[in-house]
C-alpha cells in the first residue's frame, strides 16, 4: 500500500522530527508552567502494541494512566481513571472505535479521543470525523508529537 | 399372403360373375343381378382390404366369407341339384350368421361379451344344423307341381308337419336372434362414446340393420314361402332394400377405416404439436382429449418419490379398476413406466390408435422427464458453482483478517518499538546507531506497506467494513486513468455481491491501465429491480474479448458464479463497456 489515502490520514509528523523534539517536550515545559499533565489511557486489543504504545507515548511526557482491550473495559477504564486522552483502536473486539468514540463525546466533560489503526481505508479520516474524535493516526506512527498536534487541532 | 388375397379376389369375382349369368339366364331383373353382384364384391373387396391393413385380426376374411356367403341363395336359380339345394336349403342364410359375427368381432377381431358370443354362435348354428334340419325335411319342387326343377338331394322325409314345424322354430330363432342383436348392438353403443362410438357408428349401424333386415325378411319369406302359398309378392319387395344395405355395410367400413386412419393422423399430429411446443402435460392432455373426443380423460404421472400416480394438479390419481366404465392404459419407455392414462372403455377397442397415442404420449412424457433431470442436474451445478464461489471469498476473506491479525500488528508494533529505540538513540547522540535504526524503521514500514497490499489484494478489507462506495474510492484514489464514478446504492449488500462488483471495477480498470490507452474511464454502479448492474466504459482502443487472457474470463466466471451475467462490447477503436449483472438474494 504505501499510497496516497494512507498518508492522507496519518496525521502523525516525521518520526524522526518527533524523535528530534523529545529532548525539549513542549509538555514538560507545560508542567512547569504550571498546566495539567496531559493523561491518557489506551484502548487497543494488542497487548504488545498497547505495551510499546504506553512506553512510547510515556517517553514522550504523556503520562499513561491504563489500558483496556476491548471497547466495554475502556469505557469502564475512562470512568475509572478520568483521563484527559483517550486512545482508541478502530478495531476492537466488541465495538469498533468510531462507536466507542461516539459514546465517549457522550459524557459529561469528555476526554479527547485520538482514534489509532494499523489498516488502511478511504475514509477514515471522514469517519473519525464524524465519531467526535480528535483525530486518527497510523499506529506504527504513534508519537506524544502525533497525538500533540491533534490535540491542537481540537482546540 | 398377398398371392392368397389374389387368388381369393379372383375367386370372389369368378364367383360372383357366375353367380349374375345364372341369375341372368333364370330371368331375374338385371337391376336386381348387378345389385346382388355388386354388394358382393363390396363385401369381398372391403375383406381383402381389410385383411391387408390388419392381418391379426380376422375381420377381412369373415367381410370376405360374407361377400361369397351372400351369393349362395342366388344358386337357386341353378340347375344343378347339389347347388340348388346349397343355395335354397343348406347355406341360404350363413351369410347373415356371418355378418352377425363381423358386427360383433369389429374391430379387434375378438368378441368380447358372453351374450355377443352366445349369438354368434347361435346364428351360425342355426344357419346351418337348424337349416340342415330343414333341408331333410323340405320336399322336391317337382312333387309341388314345378317340373324341371332341380332336385333336394338332403331330403330324408317329405313329411310336411315335421318340416313346418322346424321351420317355425328356425324362424323364431331367428326372431330371438335378430332381437337380441339388436339389443347388444346398442349395448354396445350406449357403452362407447367420443372416438370409439364414431368409430363403431357406421359399422354397428349398417351391420346391425342388414342382420336384423336379414333376419325380419326371412322370417317374412320363411312364413309366405313359394312352396306354402305360391310366389310371394312381399319377397320381391323385401330383397330390394335388404340387398341395397348389403351394399352399403362394406361402404360403411370403408369409411369407418379411412376416418380411422385419419384420426391416427391427427392424433400423432396434436402429440407432436403439444411436445414440441413445450407447453407442458396439461396441453398434452388437453390434446389427447380433443384427439380422443374424450373430455374426462385424464394423464397420470408415476411419482417415483411419491410412489404413486398423480394427476397433473400434483393430487393422487386413482386407477380404476375391472368394474369401471374407464380403463387405465399404461404409458411405457424403455421398460420403465412414465405414466397411465385414463380414459373411456371403448377406446381400448382401437389397438392401434391407442398404440399410437400411447407411443406419442410415451415419447413427451420421456422428453418431459428428461428435461427435468437436466434442469435439475444443471441447478445442482449452479448451485454449487456458488457454493465454491462463495467457500473462496469466506477463504478470502479469512486470509486478509489472519494478515492482519497477525504479520501486520506484529509489523506495527516492531516498527513503533524501533521508533521508540531511534528515541533513546537521539538522546544518547549515538548517530551511527540512530541511522541504523531509522533505516530498520524504514524497512519494516516498506514490509508493512507489502504485508497491506497483499492482504487488499486478497481481499479489500474496506470492502467488509465500509461497503462498496467506500471500496470503489479507494480505487479511484489509485487509478492512474482519472475516472468518474457514480455509485447509487443506499444499503449494504450482500458479501459474494459487493466482491464480484469490486472485482469487476478493479479488473476493468487494470485492464484500461495496461491496455485501453482511455483518457477517460466512467464506472456506473446501479440498483436494478432484481440486484445490480456494474457498467464500466472507457473511451481508449477497444478490441478486448474474454479469451484474450485480459482477465476478463475470470470476472465473467465470478459473476456467473453468483447467478448474474457478463457483457462486454469492444469494438475495436470504439472504447470498451463492461457490463455485469448480479443478482442480491
Amino acid at each position: 500500500m504505501g499510497s496516497a489515502e494512507w498518508r492522507v490520514f496519518l496525521a502523525g509528523p516525521d518520526p524522526r522530527a518527533d524523535s528530534g523534539s523529545s529532548r525539549r517536550s513542549p509538555a514538560e515545559g507545560a508542567l512547569h508552567d504550571g498546566r495539567v499533565q496531559e493523561t491518557l489511557v489506551i484502548v487497543d486489543d494488542h497487548a504488545v502494541f498497547r505495551s510499546i504504545a504506553r512506553e512510547k507515548l510515556e517517553a514522550d511526557g504523556i503520562k499513561v494512566l491504563g489500558e483496556a482491550g476491548d471497547g466495554r473495559s475502556g469505557l469502564d477504564t475512562i470512568a475509572e481513571l478520568r483521563p484527559t486522552i483517550v486512545l482508541v483502536d478502530i478495531h476492537l473486539p466488541d465495538i469498533d472505535g468510531f462507536a466507542v468514540a461516539r459514546l465517549i463525546a457522550g459524557l459529561s466533560d469528555p476526554p479527547v479521543v485520538v482514534l489509532i489503526s494499523s489498516r488502511s481505508g478511504a475514509n477514515l479520516t471522514r469517519r473519525s470525523a464524524e465519531s467526535g474524535a480528535a483525530g486518527i493516526i497510523a499506529k506504527e506512527n504513534l508519537s506524544g508529537a502525533a497525538v500533540r498536534i491533534l490535540l491542537g487541532r481540537q482546540s | 399372403m398377398t398371392l392368397a388375397r389374389v387368388a381369393l379376389g379372383i375367386l370372389a369375382i369368378a364367383t360372383a360373375a357366375a353367380t349374375g349369368l345364372a341369375m341372368a339366364s333364370a330371368g331375374v331383373q338385371p337391376a336386381f343381378v348387378t345389385l346382388i353382384v355388386a354388394a358382393s364384391l363390396a363385401f369381398t373387396s372391403t375383406g381383402l382390404l381389410v385383411w391387408h391393413q390388419r392381418p391379426a385380426a380376422p375381420i377381412g376374411p369373415l367381410l370376405w366369407i360374407v361377400g361369397m356367403a351372400w351369393l349362395i341363395p342366388q344358386w337357386r336359380y341353378s340347375s344343378d341339384s347339389i347347388m340348388w339345394t346349397l343355395g335354397t336349403w343348406l347355406l341360404p342364410t350363413l351369410h347373415q350368421a356371418a355378418l352377425t359375427h363381423v358386427v360383433f368381432a369389429y374391430p379387434s377381431g375378438v368378441i368380447r361379451s358372453r351374450a355377443e358370443r352366445w349369438v354368434v354362435v347361435v346364428s351360425y348354428v342355426t344357419a346351418t344344423v337348424g337349416a340342415l334340419l330343414v333341408a331333410a325335411f323340405a320336399r322336391d319342387p317337382e312333387s309341388l307341381g314345378f317340373p324341371g326343377f332341380p332336385r333336394n338331394v338332403l331330403l330324408v322325409n317329405p313329411d310336411v308337419e315335421i318340416w313346418r314345424a322346424l321351420i317355425s322354430v328356425k324362424t323364431t330363432f331367428e326372431l330371438v336372434l335378430a332381437i337380441a342383436i339388436l339389443a347388444l348392438v346398442a349395448r354396445r353403443w350406449k357403452r362407447s362414446s367420443g372416438l370409439g362410438r364414431r368409430r363403431l357408428g357406421p359399422f354397428l349401424l349398417g351391420g346391425g340393420l342388414a342382420a336384423i333386415s336379414f333376419s325380419a325378411g326371412y322370417t317374412a319369406v320363411g312364413i309366405r314361402s313359394p312352396f306354402l302359398s305360391g310366389i310371394p309378392l312381399d319377397y320381391l319387395v323385401i330383397r330390394w332394400p335388404i340387398a341395397a344395405l348389403y351394399l352399403v355395410v362394406p361402404i360403411a367400413i370403408g369409411w369407418g377405416l379411412l376416418r380411422e386412419r385419419l384420426d391416427r393422423a391427427g392424433v400423432a399430429d396434436l402429440v407432436s404439436t403439444a411436445a414440441e411446443e413445450g407447453r407442458g402435460l396439461a396441453a398434452l392432455q388437453a390434446a389427447l382429449r380433443s384427439a380422443l373426443r374424450d373430455r374426462s380423460l385424464e394423464l397420470l404421472i408415476w411419482d417415483p418419490t411419491r410412489g404413486e400416480y398423480v394427476r397433473l394438479d400434483g393430487t393422487a390419481g386413482r386407477i380404476p379398476d375391472d368394474n369401471d366404465r374407464r380403463i387405465a392404459t399404461r404409458v411405457e419407455r424403455d421398460g420403465g413406466i412414465l405414466g397411465m392414462v385414463v380414459h373411456d372403455r371403448a377406446l381400448v377397442e382401437d389397438e392401434a390408435l391407442m398404440g399410437a397415442v400411447m407411443a406419442s404420449v410415451g415419447l413427451v412424457l420421456d422428453n418431459q422427464r428428461l428435461l427435468a433431470d437436466l434442469g435439475s442436474q444443471l441447478e445442482e451445478v449452479r448451485a454449487s458453482r456458488g457454493r465454491i464461489a462463495d467457500a473462496a471469498g469466506l477463504e478470502r476473506r479469512r486470509i486478509e483478517r489472519n494478515l492482519h491479525d497477525g504479520a501486520q500488528q506484529q509489523l506495527v508494533a516492531l516498527s513503533l518499538l524501533l521508533s521508540l529505540a531511534a528515541d533513546g538513540a537521539a538522546s544518547h547522540a549515538d548517530e551511527r546507531l540512530l541511522a541504523q535504526l531509522d533505516r530498520a524503521r524504514k524497512l519494516t514500514g516498506d514490509t508493512l506497506a507489502d504485508v497491506r497490499s497483499l492482504a487488499h489484494g486478497i481481499h479489500p478489507a474496506v470492502l467488509t467494513e465500509d461497503g462498496l462506495g467506500a471500496a470503489i474510492e479507494v480505487l479511484v484514489q489509485r487509478s492512474p486513468v482519472p475516472f468518474e464514478v457514480s455509485v447509487d446504492l443506499a444499503e449494504r449488500l450482500p458479501e459474494a455481491t459487493e466482491a464480484a462488483a469490486y472485482y469487476v471495477v478493479a479488473e476493468a480498470l487494470t485492464n484500461v491501465a495496461k491496455y485501453a490507452d482511455a483518457g477517460r474511464v466512467e464506472v456506473r454502479i446501479a440498483r436494478s429491480p432484481d440486484g445490480i448492474t456494474v457498467d464500466v466504459a472507457d473511451d481508449g482502443v477497444g478490441g478486448a474479448t474474454l479469451t484474450g487472457g485480459s482477465g476478463l474470463q475470470g470476472l465473467a466466471d465470478r459473476v456467473e458464479a453468483l447467478g448474474g451475467s457478463f457483457e462486454i462490447d469492444s469494438p475495436r477503436g470504439g472504447g470498451t463497456r463492461l457490463r455485469a449483472s448480479l443478482p442480491c438474494e
